[in-house]
């Protein structure tokens, strides 16, 4: 509760003083971050607000994405070969540039075959070896 | 007798006289806003009296008018609200106490006291 005092003013009346806080002041819900600070908030201002921040979120989220594709354009450049167990090539890949297939006829039993301390893949994989070159 | 102690008030039995309410701190009410001063013998009860009074200069005078104060001896509760133009209230001060106070005279104009001067 706020302060209060008891004198007698210059008149000679009996006088109370009150602090008057704005903090306690019953009225609109008020936000300081709005474009008027202690002003009621207001719906448009709010929504204006709430949109830039959704602009601000979509830009980031572009921005990560852009660096995202850079890093993986680093890891495979053009000449760069993946190799899947998979039959197809993951979009993170194919959004780089070209890719071209070679055929290489290689399976997991050639492997088995090539390999003396081969251990059958707990994949669940058990078909062609996919080569891919990036072209562009 | 008019005594202030904080915001408790104590009066004599019809006296009359006025309170000077000044209100500080950062959002001082504007001239026009209404404060609107209780007097009840309890928060439940019915209100005993109640004005409404326009602020001016950043306070207000509360009359005490021998109708604010010709109530039966014994204690009441009194308190203040800030009803702004925009419609926001505020209440700066929790009640307090209005006390009435016993009187020996009676200064009513119907009484049978003698007129006494010196020298008689």
């Amino acid at each position: 509760m706020p302060e209060t005092d008891t004198n007698i003013n210059e008149q000679g009346i009996p006088q109370i003083v009150m602090s008057v806080s704005p903090s306690s002041v019953v009225q609109a819900p008020t936000d300081k971050t709005l474009s008027v600070s202690e002003m009621p908030a207001d719906a448009k201002v709010t929504g204006d607000a709430i949109r830039t921040v959704a602009d601000d979120l979509s830009d980031l989220a572009s921005d990560v994405s852009g660096l995202l594709a850079n890093a993986i354009g680093t890891i495979f450049p053009v000449g760069a070969i993946y190799v899947t167990a998979g039959d197809d090539l993951p979009d993170a890949l194919q959004q780089l540039g070209d890719w071209m297939e070679i055929a290489i006829p290689l399976t997991w039993g050639d492997i088995k075959r090539g390999t003396r301390s081969y251990a059958e893949p707990e994949t669940g994989y058990t078909g062609t070896i996919h080569f891919w070159l990036r072209t562009t | 007798m008019l005594n202030l102690d904080g915001l408790n008030i104590e009066v004599t039995r019809g006296d009359t006289g006025s309170i000077r309410i000044t209100f500080i701190g950062e959002d001082i009410p504007e001239d026009g806003t209404i404060a609107l001063v209780t007097v009840k013998k309890a928060a439940d009860t019915e209100e005993i009296w109640s004005k409404r009074i326009e602020v001016e200069n950043g306070g207000c005078v509360i009359p005490l008018t021998q109708e604010s104060t010709t109530l039966d001896y014994g204690q009441y509760r009194w308190d203040l609200r800030l009803i702004y133009e925009d419609g926001a209230v505020y209440t700066p001060m929790p009640p307090a106490k209005y006390t009435i106070t016993a009187v020996i005279g009676d200064a009513s104009d119907d009484t049978d006291a003698e007129a006494v001067t010196d020298g008689e």
